[in-house]
Formats: structure tokens, C-alpha cells, sequence
């Protein structure tokens, strides 16, 4: 019979979810370690069986049944659940055993989910039956962890899950979206859960200030209320065409991707008045294809892989043949599709955060949620730290300050040294843009702002990368 | 001034004299003010005669405006920062960042360590102390800071949090 989950076990699997470490498994007994695999499981959509007891051939044989939803009266899916120390591998006869059990009756697919690791004999057996058995390592288990939590959504119910089922098959097969090397091309990803933060002022003029390095950066725009795409007019938006020209061809935005109008990004790629720098731009359309901050574990995927691709290149002028240097994507405040797609694409992530209390909030779900698609990628989507904007030296940015440091460096993340001041240059430059111009702030002579945003760069091109991808090197 | 958050660079008063000083050493001269006087007519001459000591003049130049502009400017001042950088000597996952919460010593005790906690208590507003010796008082009744000053918040905070 299986044991019952109470309150006090749903609390503890809750939070082993938000921090899960192998320790706190294994200090699990065997059958609690069951239920929170079932109730990992659960969160990932499934509705699960607890059938631990029930063993083979008067039942099934295995700990836990998955079943699509709570009606269905057949299982999809079969997990069988080992708590092993890490030094006692799962071996050959273990899973050839529960292979046996899935191929009795109507065969079913089958997890195999441990604590430690899988014999090489296990795993060779495991890849011989064509995706049938699918075997889940401690490492492994904590990815898909780490990526349901993240990915849960509320439910009428009260629970959370996942808005669609999401199996673990994505990390048992070690299906990782192709990422190109960071000394290639650099992809930084400005994100914070708020709005009015300073993410497009700070992503544009990182960008400007690449450029001015002699370095040849794409801005990605995947924010619905397109700032970036209006800042930056295409160099013949502003000119009459000539008599007798052909009609222009329609504009092309990042929608045409996520709506599948356009399978890679190259197409989309156009160039700015400014020198070495391109757009992929935005418009509201956006806003009304995001499906919201829930699991879609291959369309992610897809994203990292069409932005790492190496044919994502600039279409004209020097060096056109060689790929971008630096790639810059701009996020929506929101909790949304395209801000966990930039973050799973990202080589790196600045956080930018204004000092005050209401700012310094946002953090936490950009963190969380570069946790959750690092776990999806497995790699990368590393936080570089936060950068200070809208700095202005009052009581209450002085009160937050040194709050926010110490948070931050119990999570081991870096505050940028330099903070980007306020400044009424920032929005001249803006309004500038706007109407049609190309006077960044570095255009404006000498300002705080645009110094900073310089000794910013420094900083985190030495954080990312120090030596590669610069003139001369 | 610039709005670095690690460190206060120099004023011009403060460049002009290292330059000099520099020299001076260099040179083997002691009197900075008559070597300051002539170093500024040497530089006007060699501007009017070596164009490539013009661009770099204006280079320096340049590079040096932003410090007057937010030496005049309100909204732009240095801000303060702790005299050097704490490392941390423990990591907590999944901790979440709460600027309202008072300011916990005994969590600064455990991200920086007792060697470090005076420093990082120091780089705290008074006001962010008072909150600290609060959340102190509450695990030792009957005791309070012997005074309302930062350096008497700090003694007191110190003393109870470390035990």
C-alpha cells in the first residue's frame, strides 16, 4: 500500500524542489524518496500512481505509473526509482529487469530514475531499445528538477505543474541545443523581471559601445513594446524611394520565426545607420503570440540552436562572411516565452536593477529563471552579476545598497563596480534615436553615463571573456 | 567624480600633484611648486610645436570632463562604498533577495565570516544598524547598544552576534 503524503512531507518536497541537492535525497527513506519522485513527476503534468507495492506479476511491478491526466485508464509511461549512494551504480540486471517488466502485456516506455549513476553495461543496454527505456542519472534528475520547478504554473486545483506534460526524454537522451563557442560569437542576454529598468538603454548602448571597439554585434529584440526596433530606424526607413522602384519588401520582425513564417534567423537580420550594428527587431505582434512562462522544452531548444547558428551572420559590409562578434538580446519585463528563450540562448546574463526596494525585487525571478534554463541547456546561461542603473546617491538607494551586495554575494553573483548614473542625456540621446537620428549618448561629448556604460564594458568583456574576440588579438 | 561603486578617484588638485610628484621623484627635484610652474609652460610650448602631444592633451582632457560635471551635479555623487571588497566565504542556493527586510547580522555573519563582519556591517546605513540590533535584542533580553551612535551600534551588534 502506498504510505501517505502528508502536509508536512508536501512541504519538505517542495522545498527540496526549490533547492534540490542529492544530500537531501538520500536522507530521504527509500518510500519518501518514491513519493517525491512521483511528486516531481506531478509537477511536470503528469498525474502518477504510486505503485511501489504492487509487484510483479500481481502487479505492475514498478514504483510509479504516469498517467496523461486524471481520468485515463491507461498508463503512459513507467518509472522505476532507485535511492543509491553515489559510489553504488545502477546495474545491468537492474535494468534489464525493468525492461522486462515494460515489454510484458502492451510494452510502455519506462523511466529509470536514481540517486547515483548507471553501470556502462546498463547504459549500453538502455540505448539498445530504441528510446523505449530511458535511464534518468542523480545529475541528470536534478536538471529535471531544476527545469520543472521553474516552469510550473498555477493550477484551478491549487497545484502547480507544468501547462503541458514535459518528460525527461530531452536530458536522458542528452538532446542539448548546438551552442556555439563563446570565443566565436559572445551571447549576452539583458534581463529583470521589471520594467523601467534600464534592460534596452543598457542593451543598446553595450551594443554602441562593442561597436566603437571596432566589434560587430546583432541586437536581438524580443521585448513586444519593440523601444530597441523604434531606436534604432533601418538606414533607408527615413529616405523617399525613387520614382518607379518596386514596391518594398514587407518589413520582416522576430514574430516571422515564432510563428514559423521564418525557420532561421539570418533572414531577419538587417542593418542599422549605425556602423556594425544590426537589428532583429520586434513588433507588438509579440505580445500577442507569447504563450507565458511555461514548459516548451523543444521550442526552446530551437531557439538556442537558430541563434547560435553559424549562419546567423551580417549580409553586407566587412567581414560579412564571418559571423557576429557579439550578440545582444533585449527581453520583455514580463514572464514570458521570449525572456526564458533569450536566457536559454544566453552565454552569459547581466541583470541590470535600478537602487531602490521596488527594483532590486525583479532579481529573484531573472535568477530563478536563469536557473531553470540553465538547467534545460545544461551549460552556459551563466550571470555575470547586476549593473546599477538610474543610479541617483539618496537615502534609500544608500539603504538598499549594501542589502543588495550581501544577497548577492551569498548567491556568489557579482555587483558590476561601475554604476550607470541618471542622467537627462540618456533620454536626449533616446529621443534623438527615435526621430530618426544616431546620436547615442557617446555622441553627446563627455557624459557620466556614456563613461560608465565604457568602464562597464571593460569590466564585462574581463568577466567573459578576456581573451579572445578583441581587435588585435 | 565618477559613480564607481568600488572606489573615490582623485580630484584635479590630487592628479596635478601625483604628476608632479612623479616627476619630481623621476628628476631628482624638491621644489614642486616652481617644477609644477615649469612643467605647465613646457607642455604649452611643446602644444604649440608637436601636434601628437595636442591629440593626447585632448585625449586626457576629454577623459577627465565627466569629474567636473558630476562634481557640479546633484543627481550623479560617488557612492559611498565599503573601503575594500568582502569575500564571501559561503554560498546559500536559492536565496532570494529582499531589500525590505531589515538587515540581518547574524546572515551577514554567515556570508562574510567573524573576521570580515565588522566590515560588512560598516558599509550599512545607521538606520539599517538600528534594525540589525534589533533583530540582536530579541535573541538577548535585556541588553542594548550603550549609545545611539553607529561605531556603539556596531560594538554592540558585534559582541552578542559573534557569541
Amino acid at each position: 500500500m502506498a504510505a501517505v503524503v502528508t502536509a508536512a512531507k508536501l512541504a519538505l518536497f517542495e522545498t527540496m524542489l526549490k533547492t534540490p541537492t542529492l544530500a537531501d535525497m538520500l536522507n530521504l527513506t527509500p518510500s519518501d524518496f518514491e513519493q517525491f519522485v512521483a511528486h516531481v513527476f506531478r509537477s511536470a503534468g503528469y498525474t502518477v500512481k504510486v505503485v511501489a507495492g504492487q509487484h510483479f506479476p500481481y502487479g505492475p511491478g514498478v514504483d510509479l505509473e504516469l498517467y496523461p491526466s486524471p481520468g485515463a485508464k491507461k498508463p503512459i509511461a513507467r518509472v522505476e526509482i532507485k535511492r543509491y549512494a553515489a559510489d553504488n551504480r545502477v546495474g545491468y540486471e537492474e535494468v534489464k529487469g525493468f525492461n522486462g517488466i515494460l515489454n510484458h502485456g502492451e510494452p510502455l516506455p519506462g523511466y529509470f530514475v536514481t540517486t547515483s549513476d548507471f553501470h556502462p553495461n546498463a547504459r549500453t543496454f538502455a540505448a539498445d531499445t530504441n528510446g523505449r527505456l530511458r535511464l534518468l542519472d542523480g545529475r541528470q534528475f536534478l536538471r529535471y528538477i531544476t527545469y520543472i520547478r521553474g516552469s510550473r504554473v498555477a493550477q484551478p486545483d491549487g497545484t502547480h505543474r507544468t501547462a503541458t506534460l514535459t518528460p525527461p526524454d530531452w536530458i536522458c537522451t542528452e538532446l542539448t541545443a548546438r551552442q556555439c563557442d563563446p570565443r566565436r560569437t559572445t551571447v549576452l542576454t539583458v534581463a529583470n523581471g521589471r520594467g523601467g529598468i534600464g534592460k534596452t538603454t543598457s542593451a543598446l548602448n553595450l551594443a554602441v559601445a562593442l561597436t566603437q571597439r571596432g566589434l560587430r554585434v546583432l541586437l536581438v529584440d524580443l521585448d513586444g513594446q519593440a523601444s530597441l526596433s523604434s531606436a534604432l530606424p533601418l538606414p533607408d526607413q527615413n529616405s523617399k524611394p525613387p520614382k518607379n522602384a518596386p514596391p518594398p519588401e514587407r518589413q520582416r520582425y522576430i514574430t516571422d520565426y515564432f510563428s514559423g513564417r521564418c525557420h532561421t534567423l539570418v533572414d531577419l537580420v538587417q542593418p542599422t545607420r549605425i556602423h556594425n550594428l544590426w537589428l532583429i527587431p520586434a513588433n507588438e505582434e509579440l505580445y500577442r503570440m507569447d504563450s507565458g512562462g511555461s514548459a516548451r522544452v523543444f521550442e526552446e531548444l530551437a531557439f538556442v540552436t537558430a541563434i547560435h547558428d553559424a549562419t546567423v551572420r551580417p549580409l553586407a559590409g566587412d567581414r560579412h562572411d564571418e559571423p557576429f562578434d557579439w550578440i545582444i538580446l533585449d527581453t520583455p519585463p514580463a514572464q514570458s516565452h521570449y525572456t526564458r528563450v533569450a536566457l536559454a540562448a544566453a552565454h552569459y546574463v547581466l541583470v541590470p536593477v535600478r537602487g531602490e526596494a521596488f527594483g532590486v525585487l525583479g532579481i529573484n525571478k531573472v535568477l530563478s529563471q536563469a536557473a531553470t534554463m540553465r538547467a534545460l541547456v545544461g551549460s552556459g546561461v551563466r550571470v555575470t552579476g547586476c549593473l546599477i542603473t538610474w543610479w541617483k546617491n539618496t537615502k534609500s538607494a544608500r539603504d538598499v545598497l549594501p542589502k543588495l551586495q550581501s544577497a548577492l554575494d551569498a548567491r556568489d553573483i557579482k555587483l558590476y563596480a561601475h554604476a550607470i548614473p541618471y542622467e537627462d542625456r540618456i533620454e536626449q540621446a533616446h529621443l534623438s534615436m527615435v526621430g530618426g537620428g544616431i546620436r547615442t549618448i557617446f555622441g553627446f561629448g563627455s557624459n557620466e553615463a556614456a563613461a560608465r556604460y565604457k568602464d562597464v564594458l571593460s569590466e564585462l568583456i574581463q568577466e567573459v571573456r578576456p581573451h579572445v574576440n578583441e581587435p588585435g588579438t | 567624480m565618477s559613480t564607481s561603486l568600488a572606489h573615490k578617484p582623485l580630484t584635479f588638485a590630487q592628479r596635478a600633484a601625483a604628476a608632479t610628484q612623479r616627476v619630481a621623484e623621476q628628476q631628482q627635484l624638491t621644489d614642486l611648486k616652481r617644477l609644477a610652474a615649469a612643467l605647465a609652460e613646457l607642455a604649452a610650448e611643446e602644444v604649440q610645436r608637436n601636434p601628437g602631444f595636442a591629440v593626447r592633451l585632448r585625449g586626457l582632457y576629454e577623459d577627465l570632463a565627466p569629474q567636473t560635471k558630476v562634481a557640479t551635479g546633484r543627481a550623479t555623487k560617488t557612492a559611498k562604498a565599503p573601503a575594500k571588497p568582502l569575500t564571501p566565504i559561503k554560498r546559500i542556493e536559492g536565496f532570494e533577495i529582499d531589500p525590505s527586510a531589515p538587515l540581518d547580522p547574524y546572515f551577514q555573519l554567515e556570508i562574510y565570516g567573524a573576521e570580515q563582519l565588522e566590515a560588512a556591517l560598516r558599509r550599512h546605513t545607521k538606520a539599517n544598524l538600528h534594525e540589525a540590533a534589533e533583530i540582536v535584542q530579541d535573541r538577548h533580553p535585556g541588553t542594548s547598544p550603550a549609545g545611539t551612535s553607529k561605531d556603539a551600534l556596531l560594538a554592540y551588534i558585534i559582541a552578542h552576534v559573534r557569541t
